[in-house]
C-alpha cells in the first residue's frame, strides 16, 4: 500500500494489551509509510509516554477492552488534556449499545476489528483532515 | 426463463415488495428506512459492514415489530410500526457515525446514506421505489455474471516464501483478533431454534487482510492447506490453554495431519477429559482423500478419545455419490446452494434420496444466509442450519 498524502512523518500511539494486535496495525501504518510510532499496553502507559513525549502525537488508535483502564476512560483522560487529539476507537464490539455509547462519549472515529488497511488509512485520514 | 423462476425463488427485494402491497390502507404509524449501503466505498461494503449494521438495525428495530430486509445490492430496508421519528433520526446517525469518514456520510445530516419514508405519506412513492428495486434486482440476476470479479483489485499468488513470512507471524501471533464463533442451530419446522454448538474458526479472509492483503492466500491448493494446517495446531494450541466455558459444544476445523500431530496430542493434554465429548472435529472431504490410510487411523483414534466427527463442505451434486457412512462421520455441513431451489422432479428426488441415505447422519444446511434456504431445507426434513440468516432468525 503506497503512503496516503500528508500521513508521512506523523506521530501515532497504539494501545492495545494485545501484543499481536500491536503488530498488526504497526505493520499496516509502515505501509502508509507511518513510521513515527509510539506503543502502549494500556490507558495508564500511554499517557505517562505522552506527558514524557519530545515530540507531539497527531493521532492515537486505542482498543476499548483493556485490563485496567478502558479505552473509553483513556478517551476522557485524554480528551480532558488534549481535546482536539484525534482518536480512534478500535474494537470488537459491533453491538448497537457499544456504538451508542462511543459516540455518545464523543469518540471521533470507531473501527470494529478486524479491520482492514484499507479501512484504517481511510478513517485514519479523515480523523487528520478534520483535525488540521 | 429467469423471470417465471423468480416466482418460485424471491429474493429479498420480491418479498419486500410483496409485504409493502400487502400494507394496503393498514399504515398507520408505518416507517420505513432505506440505507443505502450500496453507494459506500468499496472498503466500507465488506461482508463484516453489512452484517455489523444488519445486527445493529434488527436490535434498534426490534421494538417497533421492524421487519428488516437485506437486498441483493447490499442496502437494506426496515419498516417499523410506532416508531417516532426522532428514534429513527437516532438510529440513523449511529449507522452513520460507523461510516464516519465515507464521502456518503459528510453531507446533508446524512440523508444520502438514508432514507426516511412516513408511510401514512409516503406510500405511493416508497412503493414505487421498492418496484424499482425489485425490477433492478430482476435484471441483475439475468444480466451476465462476473463484470464485479473484473472489478476487485488483482491480488499476487501467494508463493512459499511469502507463506513462510506469514507463518513465522502465525506461529508467534495471538489469533483470538481473527478468532469466529458461529452457532449452528436446530430448527425444525415450526419449533423454537436451541443452539447445537459454536464452530470455531480462523477467517482466512480477515487473516489475509490483515497479514497479507496483497496476496491471493487460496491461489495454491497445497500452500493453502499448508497454511490452513499452521492455523488448526495455533488454534488448537491457544484452545488448550484457554479452553472457553462454553455454553453448549464446540467444531473445531482441523486437517487429517493435525490429528495425528504432536500438536493435537499437546491439545488433548491440556484439554479437561470431559470436554472431549463436547467437542466436533470437522474435516473436509478432499482433505480425507488425498490420504485415507490416515484418516481411517486419525477416525478410529479420534472415536476412542470420545470426539464426534462432522464432514465439511458438502455440496449437493457430490450428496449422492458420499457414503458418509463408510466415512464414519456423526455429521455432514451440506453446503446451500440456490441451485437448490431450480432442481426439476428428478433432481429433486435424487437429492431427497441421497438425504434419506445419509440418515442417521445429521445433516446441516450451511451457509444459509436467505430465509429460503432454512424453509427449503425443514421441507427436505433437515433440521439443522448454519448461516447469517439462521442466525438473525435464531436470535430474534
Amino acid at each position: 500500500m503506497s503512503g496516503a498524502p500528508g500521513l508521512e512523518g506523523k506521530t501515532v500511539m497504539i494501545v492495545d494489551d494485545d501484543q499481536t494486535m500491536r503488530m498488526l496495525i504497526r505493520r499496516m501504518l509502515a505501509r502508509m509509510k507511518i513510521a513515527n510510532l509510539l506503543e502502549a499496553e494500556g490507558g495508564e502507559q500511554a499517557l505517562k509516554q505522552l506527558q514524557g513525549a519530545r515530540s507531539a502525537c497527531d493521532l492515537i488508535i486505542s482498543d476499548w477492552n483493556m485490563p485496567g483502564m478502558s479505552g473509553i476512560e483513556f478517551y476522557n483522560r485524554i480528551h480532558a488534556i488534549k481535546p482536539d487529539l484525534p482518536f480512534l476507537m478500535l474494537t470488537g464490539r459491533s453491538d448497537a449499545g457499544s456504538v451508542i455509547a462511543a459516540k455518545k462519549a464523543g469518540i471521533p472515529a470507531y473501527i470494529v476489528k478486524p479491520i482492514s488497511p484499507e479501512e484504517l488509512k481511510t478513517k485514519i485520514s479523515f480523523l487528520l483532515t478534520k483535525s488540521a | 426463463m429467469a423471470e417465471p423462476e423468480s416466482e418460485t425463488r424471491p429474493g429479498a427485494e420480491a418479498r419486500l415488495l410483496r409485504h409493502v402491497r400487502r400494507l394496503g390502507e393498514a399504515r398507520s404509524g408505518l416507517r420505513a428506512l432505506h440505507f443505502h449501503l450500496s453507494r459506500l466505498q468499496r472498503h466500507h461494503r465488506r461482508d463484516k459492514h453489512l452484517q455489523i449494521v444488519a445486527n445493529m438495525l434488527d436490535e434498534l428495530a426490534r421494538p417497533f415489530a421492524g421487519k428488516l430486509f437485506q437486498l441483493g445490492s447490499g442496502d437494506i430496508v426496515v419498516i417499523c410500526k410506532g416508531a417516532r421519528r426522532k428514534t429513527l433520526e437516532e438510529a440513523i446517525a449511529i449507522i452513520r457515525y460507523l461510516f464516519g469518514d465515507d464521502p456518503l456520510t459528510q453531507h446533508d445530516d446524512g440523508a444520502a446514506l438514508c432514507s426516511l419514508f412516513d408511510l401514512e405519506h409516503d406510500y405511493d412513492r416508497f412503493l414505487a421505489l421498492v418496484e424499482g428495486l425489485r425490477a433492478g434486482e430482476a435484471r441483475q440476476r439475468t444480466a451476465p455474471p462476473a463484470r464485479g470479479a473484473a472489478q476487485r483489485p488483482q491480488r499476487r499468488p501467494l508463493d512459499p516464501e511469502h507463506l513462510g513470512h506469514i507463518l513465522g507471524i502465525v506461529n508467534r501471533a495471538d489469533l483470538s483478533s481473527v478468532v469466529r464463533r458461529q452457532t449452528i442451530w436446530s430448527l425444525p419446522a415450526g419449533a423454537e431454534a436451541q443452539p447445537l454448538f459454536d464452530e470455531v474458526f480462523v477467517s482466512i479472509e480477515e487473516l489475509g487482510q490483515a497479514l497479507a492483503p496483497e496476496y491471493h492466500l487460496g491461489n495454491d491448493r497445497w500452500l493453502f492447506q499448508y497454511l490452513t494446517q499452521a492455523l488448526d495446531r495455533r488454534v488448537l494450541w491457544m484452545l488448550a490453554r484457554d479452553y472457553p466455558v462454553a455454553r453448549h459444544s464446540l467444531s473445531l476445523n482441523v486437517n487429517v495431519a493435525t490429528l495425528l500431530s504432536p500438536e493435537f496430542s499437546d491439545f488433548e493434554e491440556h484439554l479437561p477429559v470431559r470436554a472431549r465429548g463436547n467437542i466436533l472435529l470437522e474435516l473436509q472431504l478432499a482433505d480425507i482423500w488425498s490420504d485415507f490410510g490416515a484418516y481411517l487411523f486419525a477416525e478410529n483414534l479420534a472415536k476412542q478419545h470420545g470426539y464426534r466427527l462432522l464432514l465439511d463442505g458438502v455440496r449437493f451434486r457430490s450428496l449422492p455419490y458420499i457414503d458418509a457412512h463408510r466415512l464414519g462421520v456423526d455429521y455432514l455441513k451440506l453446503v446451500w446452494d440456490d441451485a437448490l431451489l431450480g432442481l426439476d422432479r428428478d433432481g429433486a428426488l435424487e437429492f431427497r434420496e441421497a438425504l434419506d441415505r445419509a440418515a442417521p447422519i445429521r445433516v446441516i444446511l450451511m451457509r444459509c444466509d436467505r430465509a429460503e434456504a432454512v424453509q427449503f431445507g425443514q421441507k427436505a426434513g433437515i433440521s439443522l442450519f448454519q448461516g447469517w440468516h439462521t442466525d438473525r432468525f435464531a436470535r430474534s
